[in-house]
């Protein structure tokens, strides 16, 4: 009997029909995206778009273009493209100005996400929005990291996290243990978003979990500035890895990165790696799905030898409960087995004993309490807040 | 100005990409968005591609249907124009190296080349691309009147 909910039937990185005739206009080629393009935009009003579909607005313009179809969007699409371009260049030279400074004070770099897809697969650095600067460093570097972003006026995004910097960084090892427990932090300076990682997975905190992917990472520069990014093959799972999580903003960008990343990775992808790190990083299973998604209904060159290797992995308990978890919108589970979830991933090759004793101070870091003593009356009131909340309907 | 004249875009800070039949540049020190359109977008399609002032000349005149004079003061003008805002820098050597394409056969209607400048920064990032645009689309808002 299986404990946990089922895979959601339609998962999080799934796209509705909607949006994947928005992607097959963006993606494919002649008749097809002509008629998906037309379909699309007899159904839908411009000014009503989900934030998710919105991002596929540049490559929908350019690939209207490139087949000849102008009509009254062709305006407002070749505009969002102008945006993406702008704003790309901005945060590009924002961009710069911290990796060159990380690199003069000897911590090693590499640009995830939009950063580093639009610039080495899409074949337009325009043709795909960033929305936040995607830094990776070395966990033993990230507090050298967090002090200089801090020193040059980055604040944190997320309220409690900016106020505990604020308050004690630097002052008390609590908490930086408290930092070093997550996986990253979110900073704003202005306009501009950056989140500095220092775990390229969610929940894969292991001791070395990384270090495969900063082993096999290429040389990449930003303007002046030298860096690294993960190679095409690390790219691929890394899409897809953050592709199947819900998020607020549909995360269907996913198909169009993962899409750029093969047509431009080609014969660079090496299909034995990903599988071998799928499945050290207990990601098959969606891995599996995802891919097969881009084979049948965008035509992704994926070897079908590739698929059975994927499928023929058997999931770990925890890898079958994350994927019932994490596609699904915060709330939908009780958020102290999503927590637990977690920390056991996390806690991978430590042992039983230890991932229990570990489990009270993890959940203490999770809700920003003073210290264990807090917990029971914390978890009591959640538990009760969730039941009202769920009561109300 | 010299009709051997030649220019360059100084990269960085200035970056420049082209959609369709308009460039848009960006002064990265300062996020100044510029956009050049028509006659404008050729001349600035000629002098970012290091072609001397008189080649430039000669090749509007070519193709759009105005006084030679009228073009050459109005293509002039806005050379200068990019020079002071910086968007192009004198080239040590003049001459005409680049290669220019063919004229087009019949001649277009003569505007005036517009320099286009947006200098708010948060306006321009505030700015919806989808909602609060004219037809032409970002950065060009919605006329609210």
């Amino acid at each position: 009997m299986e404990i946990f909910p089922q895979v959601p039937r339609d998962p999080a990185w799934r796209p509705d029909a909607l949006q994947e005739l928005l992607l097959k206009a963006a993606l494919l080629a002649g008749p097809p995206a002509v008629s998906a393009w037309r379909a699309w935009s007899t159904r839908v009003d411009l000014d009503r778009l989900d934030e998710g579909s919105n991002r596929l607005l540049a490559l929908v313009s350019a690939n209207l273009d490139r087949l000849g179809v102008h009509d009254d969007a062709a305006g407002r699409l070749r505009g969002y493209r102008r945006r993406t371009w702008y704003v790309n260049q901005v945060k590009m030279k924002q961009l710069e100005v911290v990796l060159d400074a990380f690199a003069h004070a000897g911590i090693a770099t590499l640009i995830l996400k939009g950063a580093a897809l639009a610039r080495a697969f899409y074949p337009d650095p325009s043709l795909r929005p960033m929305s936040d600067l995607d830094i990776l460093v070395r966990r033993r570097d990230a507090l050298r990291a967090i002090a200089w972003l801090l020193d040059q006026g980055w604040t944190a995004a997320e309220r409690r996290v900016a106020r505990r910097l604020e308050v004690f960084f630097g002052t008390d090892g609590d908490t930086e243990g408290r930092i070093l427990q997550r996986e990253g932090i979110g900073f704003s300076r202005g306009t501009i978003d950056l989140d500095l990682h220092w775990r390229v997975l969610h929940h894969r905190g292991w001791p070395g979990a990384d270090d495969p992917f900063w082993d096999a990472s290429v040389e990449t520069t930003v303007g002046a500035a030298s860096t690294r990014m993960l190679n095409p093959t690390d790219s691929l799972l890394h899409v897809c890895e953050h592709g199947s999580r819900w998020n607020k903003v549909p995360p269907i960008r996913w198909i169009a990165d993962a899409l750029m990343i093969l047509r431009a990775g080609g014969t660079a992808i090496d299909w034995d790696r990903l599988v071998r790190r799928a499945r050290d990083l207990q990601v098959t299973s969606a891995l599996a799905a995802m891919l097969a998604y881009l084979r049948e209904e965008l035509d992704a060159p994926v070897p079908a030898s590739c698929l059975a290797e994927l499928r023929a992995v058997r999931a770990t308990w925890i890898e079958r409960a994350e994927r019932r978890t994490t596609h699904r919108r915060p709330g939908e589970l009780p958020f102290v087995l999503r927590l637990w979830f977690e920390h056991v991933h996390a806690s991978r090759d430590v042992g039983w004993p230890s991932t229990l004793a570990s489990l009270p101070r993890h959940l203490v870091y999770a809700f920003d309490l003073r210290g264990t003593s807090e917990l029971p009356s914390f978890v009591v009131t959640r538990t009760a807040t969730r039941v009202v909340h769920g009561l109300r309907g | 100005m010299k009709p051997t004249v030649r220019f360059t875009v100084p990269n960085p800070p200035i970056a420049a990409e082209s959609f369709g039949d308009e460039s848009v540049i960006v002064n990265l020190d300062h996020g100044t968005y510029y956009s050049v359109r028509g006659p404008a977008f050729r001349t600035w399609s000629l002098v970012s591609a290091g072609v001397a002032v008189g080649a430039i000349i000669d090749r509007l005149a070519a193709t759009y249907d105005a006084p030679g004079a009228e073009i050459e003061a109005a293509v002039t003008a806005l050379i200068e124009e990019l020079e002071r805002e910086g968007l192009i820098v004198r080239a040590e050597e003049n001459g005409s190296s680049a290669p220019v394409e063919a004229a087009p056969r019949a001649k277009e209607p003569f505007e005036r080349p517009v320099l286009e400048k947006f200098t708010d920064v948060q306006e321009l990032l505030a700015l919806d691309p989808v909602h609060d645009v004219d037809g032409t689309g970002w950065p060009r808002p919605k006329d609210r009147g």
